[in-house]
């Protein structure tokens, strides 16, 4: 009855984008730290991190919903990675289009914010509320782009587009796509919550934000869900602008290629406020995201 | 029965009239008993004409002295003008019941004589089958309009009354100037002789005529702009007064004008006449909404409702069609009913709480729920709520004037039916959830009966329309179908 | 079937909510009347499902004859479908009314719109329609006549407006064709606008006069300035009906235009096309559209929660409208399926809300707080609203809004598919702020003893809470339906799972996956050590301990940078413009009665001698 190979395959890309997200995060640091002239902890430190924090001999919880919260975001992250397709895994991309996965993208977000209401931190709540209204900014950009992508390419099925693309070129080599590219990438930056856009967390403002409450177990499940998130994510955009990729090898060099874009313009940019953040992304990317949308109708 | 004491319609108000000084000394209630008598009395022969008229089919034809039209007098009694000299004396029936209450002013016997001429200038000119004799009726009803209007001797009744004469001395004279040429070019006043020869007149003269004719008519039907009489006339005239003016007065210039106007439907120049008095009607309603939209005097506002409504009568007849005219008829019918029904209700509170200003009605639910209860029944009718009488009358004049291409009208009117819902609504609010001072008043057993029956014929139209319907397309057709009103009356051939 | 004969289908249906709502306000004793109520409520749902396997496969026809016209009832799939989510909507909305309301006056008026919505679902020809119509909408109009008069009369002169141009639209229909039964008025009027007996402008004329109509009921911007009020001030077991199935009344009326009329195709052959979509459907996308982004950010910045739900009405019946404007297969069927979802989920939002206000008597977010611990079970309701809201798989709020951006997209419309993006984002916001604001956080001193909605309540939350789910679920189950009565390219691979032809979306996997991520994020946490639970002010305060009465929430203006990064457009309001514009009409109308009815009798005979000499000119020439 079960497809016994599916499930490996699920179990093992699992594992992989686990260890993978936690190097990528571990890249993040490094590479911010090099380039303010700084060593930086080594690659692996986040991963170090999580150990640490699962060993924790005693957490506090606010609740349940409190608890819940890491463990509804971090199910929905998983989630969303095993309907990508990634690499030459299929996975269960063919039950769930494009749509499901960008909606189960964002979802995480809301899980952490239930989580951080809960806790009663003024400092959360600032959080959560920027973290709405951050989401509200940059989805409308967010839709044109990837209204374009569809309209081009004809199709939902994520992996119907991997297909295409390797048969036509990649996204990119299109001009209205480029355009589209564009607008995701400087999306992309909210959507990892990097500067200019880490108004979110905002450190050393509110005190990261929605997290700020969290430690011990649920840090840790955070971490790992953070880590899920940005390999899941680095996925989707590759699999959407870069062709897909045939191997892991290749999906990985592509999804460094995203991340290094997106560590370079974070270590240039301060942070917006929250009303800048939205009044930009209503000029810029959505004039540009509406002429993408034009070209491609 | 001979269809000749038909004759009694008109025979019965003018004799009685005459006899009420006889009963001045036995003092004012036995006048008004007396009232009550004559009325029911008109009341049981229309009824009997009206069973007559429907049941044969064919209209009563009264002959003045004998002799012959045109060299006599005739009354026409046919569909319409049965079923209308029913309803102008079962109004003044309950008219002078409510009588009894709310008229104080002294010398009650002039208003005895002044109400009875009243009604007997309503039927003579819905029964009359001569255009002088149109005229005739006409004055006497205009001239007991004017006096009663300014019956309750304050300052504001004087003006108003005089603000009616002198429109209404001026519409007169030219109506009869108009009678005047028209007479002059066929020899004849008989109105279906006039019909028969309409096609043959000089175009010139028949155009003058007829113009003067409508704008004489215009006035007491009032029509825009030379309304602007009305208003005040209601305000400042008795209760009863008011609700006979707005439920046959001014239904007995409408139909006069109807006649009129259908009768000489083959002359040079009818369509223009049509169409000035379409613009008329629908500025009339126009007009007549927004002025009741800021108005503070509850018996004020529902003239102005009274005067909209009867612009829509008036654009109904004017249309131009058979289905037209059915509709208007309908709709006097119903406007008949419910203005009576207001005008009674909100005359009983003007007199039981002393005035009928918006004050007045507040927390009326509750001081006098029988009254409230029947004037909310009464506005959402008028306002042409579905299960409501006006609704059905309102529907099928909508429809015959798109069908003759006045859409646009009929889009003003629609317009100007939400204001009107408007302050109908601000007066049902103000009565059911507006403050109560605590005061429970005692309400009168045969208003309340009368108010309960109209109520129920609204309702009773309003949820089995057909019958009802039946009666006004015959009445419709009545006025519409010329050729069968010419054959109808026994023309004795004496020519121009 | 065999149980109720079919004679009595479309009777009972349409007249046992009227008839029992009239006993319960005769026999005002409590308990009677509840009884009365529920049993009015749950006739319809009974009957309907008992004609289901009829109704969808063929049709049950039903006749009044009233002498002048004959009203004429049908219930085929498209009507049986509306009519049940009425039904179901309904019944939840007389458990609610048990436990809110005392007054037999609350019954008799909201079981009247009841009959008058189930009258206008079922309605063939247009008299029965409008009658109907005009039943429903006098229940609501009395429910919100009660609580506050200025609504109210913004919801009456709408209303009366769009009732009106109704009555004009059928009148013209009438005119040219001469019947008023939808099948033979719309081959008549197809008939006669390709012989050119009818001209363009009149057949536009009739299509807007009809949106106008059912637009006012629907909420569509502009005319949507009755909803916040009309929903707000009124009895909220009550509003869950009123937004959740009188506004579907006018989605139906949408669809009738459009579809049922077959023969306003010729409307689209009169109105023509604009860069490949018919100009008609594309104006209404368009309206569907601003509907949901204005809608949904004022909603975002509500202070008061039964005024943010009624926003959120407002928008999400935007969805709806945008989907039908869309006009592909997939889109239609979407703004169907989401018909049912809102109806489910905002039904179910109303309820909570009445259950709020009942148990603590306030209505703004700043009175609220920390409730979760004490109403846990409308808790678990309130976050399965949400979830089908925000649009979070595997809900039945999900499985529409998917089906819509399909169906957007694939319609080569994508800058109205840009506005659900927009709008499906601040649904996040405002639903997120709710949670926060009511279930979160400190608890007020007063609210300490707030007890568990009443159980009808609950029952009530809960006959819309299951839909919810179930069609999150299995979706495929209402696709099939909507199938029958409408052509959508979307097929039913099964229960679970509906593919368009370029997507597909298999909610059982989604479960189930997603239930998978669960247990292994569970396994982790529980992998970690204990959890010591502490107070909820027991938080991070950089060493300042607190007490009860310092405020660590942020209950007021939640969202106010997005107020300021607004500000520019929210100086616009269209309350203000209406209110603008009724006050031009009163001065217009004093203005009129004093220049025309100035009681100066000289005027008055000036006015004479005009007319005169208009005639006479006309006689002279």
């Amino acid at each position: 009855m079960f497809d016994w190979r599916l499930i490996l395959d699920a179990i093992g890309i699992l594992i992989y984008a686990l260890i993978v997200g936690f190097i990528f995060m571990g890249i993040e640091r490094k590479a911010m730290a090099r380039i303010q002239r700084r060593i930086g902890p080594p690659i692996y430190q986040p991963i170090i991190d999580t150990l640490k924090l699962l060993g924790k001999k005693e957490s506090v919880s606010h609740g349940f919903v409190y608890n819940f919260g890491p463990v509804f975001a971090l199910g929905v992250s998983i989630t969303a990675l095993l309907f990508i397709p990634i690499a030459n895994f299929q996975l269960f991309s063919s039950n769930a289009d494009l749509i499901v996965v960008a909606y189960l993208l964002e979802v995480p977000m809301l899980g952490i914010m239930l989580g951080a209401m809960s806790s009663g931190n003024p400092y959360s709540a600032l959080g959560v509320q920027r973290g709405l209204l951050t989401m509200v900014a940059m989805q409308l950009p967010y839709g044109l782009a990837i209204i374009a992508l569809v309209q081009h390419w004809g199709t939902f099925k994520l992996s119907q587009l991997v297909a295409l693309q390797q048969l036509q070129g990649w996204s990119i080599t299109v001009p209205a796509l480029a355009l589209a590219f564009i607008v995701f990438d400087i999306v992309f930056q909210a959507l990892l919550g990097l500067e200019p856009f880490d108004i979110i967390t905002a450190p050393a403002e509110i005190s990261m934000g929605p997290m700020v409450e969290y430690g011990g177990k649920h840090a840790a499940l955070l971490f790992t869900q953070h880590a899920v998130q940005l390999f899941a994510e680095t996925a989707f955009f590759a699999v959407l602008f870069f062709g897909g990729a045939s191997n892991l090898l290749d999906l990985f060099l592509k999804q460094l290629l995203v991340l290094f874009i997106a560590i370079f313009v974070a270590s240039i940019y301060p942070r917006f406020t929250i009303d800048q953040a939205a009044k930009f992304f209503w000029k810029w990317p959505t004039i540009i995201g509406i002429i993408a949308v034009l070209l491609t109708v | 029965m001979n269809g000749q004491y038909a004759s009694l319609l008109v025979a019965l108000p003018l004799i009685s009239a005459f006899f009420v000084p006889l009963i001045k000394g036995l003092g004012g209630r036995a006048i008004k008993y007396y009232l009550t008598l004559i009325t029911a009395l008109q009341a049981g022969v229309a009824a009997w004409v009206f069973k007559t008229v429907y049941t044969t089919g064919k209209p009563i034809i009264v002959m003045a002295g004998g002799w012959r039209p045109p060299v006599g007098i005739d009354l026409y009694i046919g569909h319409f003008a049965a079923l209308f000299v029913l309803i102008v004396a079962l109004v003044s029936f309950f008219m002078a019941i409510f009588s009894f209450d709310s008229v104080s002013t002294e010398p009650t016997d002039k208003y005895a004589m002044l109400f009875l001429l009243l009604m007997l200038g309503a039927t003579g000119m819905i029964a009359t089958g001569d255009i002088f004799n149109l005229f005739v009726f006409m004055e006497i009803t205009s001239i007991t309009a004017y006096a009663l209007t300014a019956y309750n001797k304050t300052g504001e009744a004087a003006e108003a009354a005089m603000k009616y004469i002198v429109l209404g001395g001026i519409g007169s004279s030219f109506f009869l100037i108009g009678i005047t040429l028209i007479y002059g070019s066929t020899g004849t006043l008989n109105m279906a002789q006039l019909a028969q020869l309409a096609g043959s007149i000089n175009p010139t003269v028949i155009k003058v005529g007829l113009s003067l004719l409508v704008f004489g008519l215009a006035v007491e039907a009032e029509l825009f702009p030379l309304n602007a009489w009305a208003p005040d006339a209601y305000q400042a005239a008795p209760h009863p007064v008011t609700a006979m003016f707005s439920a046959f007065v001014v239904k007995a210039g409408l139909y006069a004008l109807a006649r009129l106007v259908y009768l000489f439907s083959h002359a040079a120049g009818w369509d223009f006449i049509l169409k000035l008095l379409v613009i008329m009607a629908t500025l009339t309603v126009f007009a007549a909404e927004f002025s009741a939209l800021r108005q503070r005097d509850v018996k004020r506002m529902i003239a102005y409702s009274s005067i909209s409504q009867v612009g829509l009568i008036a654009l109904a007849l004017s249309v131009g069609s058979q289905l037209g005219v059915q509709a208007g008829v309908f709709h006097m019918i119903n406007h008949a009913v419910v203005k009576t029904l207001l005008f009674l209700t909100v005359g009983y509170v003007g007199v039981k709480v002393g005035g009928t200003g918006i004050e007045n009605f507040s927390g009326l639910g509750r001081k006098m729920p029988l009254t409230a209860f029947a004037l909310t029944v009464g506005a959402l009718a008028a306002v042409g709520i579905p299960l409501f009488n006006i609704f059905w009358s309102k529907v099928w004049i909508i429809i015959a004037s798109i069908e003759q291409g006045y859409a646009w009208e009929a889009g003003v009117v629609l317009a100007a039916s939400v204001v009107e819902a408007v302050y109908y609504l601000r007066l049902i609010h103000t009565m059911w959830f507006g403050g109560w001072d605590g005061m429970r008043i005692r309400e009168s057993l045969p208003l309340g009966t009368i108010a309960l029956f109209l109520v129920l014929l609204i309702l009773a139209i309003g949820v089995y329309p057909n019958p009802f319907w039946t009666l006004a397309k015959s009445a419709g057709t009545d006025i519409f179908n010329v050729s069968r009103y010419i054959a109808n009356v026994p023309l004795m051939g004496v020519g121009p | 079937m065999t149980l109720v004969p079919e004679a009595y289908v479309v009777p009972l249906t349409l007249f046992s909510p009227l008839v029992f709502g009239v006993l319960a306000w005769l026999f005002d004793r409590d308990w009677v009347r509840e009884t009365l109520g529920v049993i009015g409520a749950a006739v319809p749902l009974t009957v309907l499902s008992l004609a289901y396997e009829k109704a969808s496969s063929g049709t049950i026809s039903y006749t009044i004859d009233t002498g002048v016209f004959k009203l004429h009832f049908v219930l085929n799939s498209l009507s049986w479908y509306f009519a049940f989510i009425g039904a179901l909507v309904g019944i939840a909305m007389a458990f609610g009314l048990s436990s809110t309301s005392r007054r037999g006056y609350d019954w008799l008026f909201s079981l009247m719109s009841f009959t008058g919505v189930m009258g206008v679902f079922l309605a063939r020809d247009f008299v029965s329609l409008f009658l109907f119509w005009e039943l429903m909408t006098f229940g609501s109009f009395m429910m919100v006549l009660r609580r506050n008069r200025h609504e109210s009369l913004k919801y009456f002169v709408l209303s009366v407006i769009g009732a009106y141009s109704m009555l004009l639209a059928i009148g013209m229909v009438y005119a040219k064709t001469g019947t008023l039964d939808y099948a033979m008025a719309s081959q008549t009027l197809l008939l006669l606008t390709k012989m050119g007996g009818v001209s363009k402008a009149y057949v536009d004329t009739i299509f807007a006069l009809f949106l106008l109509a059912f637009g006012v009921k629907a909420g569509v911007v502009p005319l949507h300035v009755w909803a916040p009020g009309a929903y707000g001030e009124n009895d909220q077991s009550y509003t869950s009906f009123f937004s959740g199935v009188l506004s579907k009344a006018g989605v139906y009326g949408f669809i009738i235009t459009l579809f049922v009329m077959p023969s306003l195709y010729g409307i689209y052959f009169a109105m023509g096309t604009f860069h490949g979509h018919l100009t008609g459907t594309y104006l209404i996308a368009w309206a569907g559209a601003v509907t949901v982004v204005v809608a949904s950010f004022l909603a975002v910045l509500q202070e008061d929660i039964r005024k943010l739900l009624a926003y959120s009405s407002v928008g999400q019946v935007g969805y709806i409208i945008l989907a039908l404007g869309v006009f592909n297969g997939v889109a239609v069927g979407g703004a169907m399926f989401h018909v049912l979802s809102h109806a489910m989920f905002k039904g179910l939002f109303w309820l909570i809300s009445a259950a709020l206000i009942l148990r603590t008597g306030k209505t703004r977010f700043e009175d609220f707080g920390g409730l979760a611990e004490k109403m846990p079970v409308t808790f678990a309701m309130a976050l399965i609203a949400v979830l089908s809201l925000a649009g979070i798989p595997p809900m039945a709020g999900f499985a529409s809004k998917w089906l819509i951006y399909e169906g957007a997209i694939q319609a080569h419309m994508p800058l109205v598919a840009g506005t659900i993006f927009l709008g499906s984002a601040l649904a996040f916001a405002y639903v997120v702020r709710f949670l926060y604001a009511v279930w979160f956080g400190q608890r007020p001193s007063d609210l300490d003893d707030v007890r568990e909605a009443p159980l009808p309540l609950l029952v009530g939350m809960t006959v819309l809470a299951i839909p919810n789910i179930v069609f999150g679920i299995a979706p495929g189950l209402a696709v099939r339906l909507i199938n029958r009565f409408f052509n959508t390219n979307i097929t039913v691979n099964s229960y679970y799972s509906i593919s368009t032809p370029t997507g597909t979306y298999n909610a059982l996997s989604v479960t189930l996956v997603l239930i998978v991520g669960l247990a292994i994020a569970g396994l982790v946490y529980i992998y970690g050590a204990n959890a010591r639970k502490i107070k909820v002010t027991n938080t991070y305060q950089s060493g300042n301990p607190v007490t009860e009465e310092y405020n660590l929430v942020i209950r007021r203006n939640f969202y106010r940078p997005l107020a300021e990064a607004l500000d520019f457009w929210l100086k616009y309001s269209w309350d203000r413009f209406y209110e603008r514009l009724a006050n031009l009409s009163e001065d217009f109308a004093d203005w009129l009665r004093e220049g025309f009815y100035n009681g100066n009798v000289q005027s008055y005979s000036w006015y004479l001698a005009i007319i005169l000499l208009i005639l006479a000119i006309w006689g002279v020439l």
